[in-house]
């Protein structure tokens, strides 16, 4: 079950830990994905599901969270964190590597959003376009 | 730039910090991602349920 999540970005400036858990005391705090310079995550599966968690917002009743999540980069790095007992669905627009996330938690991982950033081979740079 | 649908429900009060994020320029990307998790307790027994359940009308 994914408790908490941190990402860390090369500009030094952000790198919190989200998710409520995990800064109360995990009992299972593993892997870190390393990305080497110029790799880039290009897949991302989400699985979310219906858990009894401790939250604010619905005392008593069953919340819909992200219990797990599956990183692979386009080096072939892959890492699975939290459970696949949920549905899964995926994202991996082609030609776009992940730029950033953003999400909601309380108790837990409650949602996730990522943007992506397409690969320009032309000039080796990113570039941006609009809202596709 | 693409941005994708939203993942999971919508409960959760602490939001991302869209500041941070803001801070970010196109040459920024990501260099690490970490986590913690436990073990999955209720969603074994919740599948575990479910198979049961459908055995049934097997």
């Amino acid at each position: 079950m994914l408790l908490s999540l941190t990402f860390s970005y090369s500009n030094d400036k952000i790198g919190k830990e989200y998710g409520g858990i995990g800064r109360r005391g995990r009992w299972d705090d593993l892997n870190r994905l390393e990305l080497t310079p110029g790799e880039h995550i290009d897949h991302i599966t989400i699985y979310e599901g219906y858990r009894n968690i401790t939250n604010r917002w619905r005392e008593g009743k069953l919340t819909y969270v992200i219990v797990g999540i599956y990183f692979k980069t386009d080096h072939n790095q892959e890492i699975l964190y939290g459970s696949t007992n949920g549905i899964q669905k995926k994202e991996s627009p082609k030609n776009y590597f992940l730029a950033y996330a953003q999400g909601k938690c309380g108790g837990h991982i409650d949602s996730l959003r990522f943007t992506w950033y397409k690969y320009c081979l032309k000039n080796s740079t990113i570039i941006e376009e609009n809202n596709l | 730039m693409k941005r994708g649908d939203p993942f999971g429900g919508p409960g959760g009060e602490e939001l991302w910090d869209d500041a941070e994020i803001a801070t970010l320029t196109f040459n920024d990307t990501i260099t690490s991602v970490t986590a913690s998790q436990s073990f999955d307790l209720a969603g074994l027994f919740r599948n575990k349920f479910i198979e049961n359940k459908y055995s049934i009308f097997r």
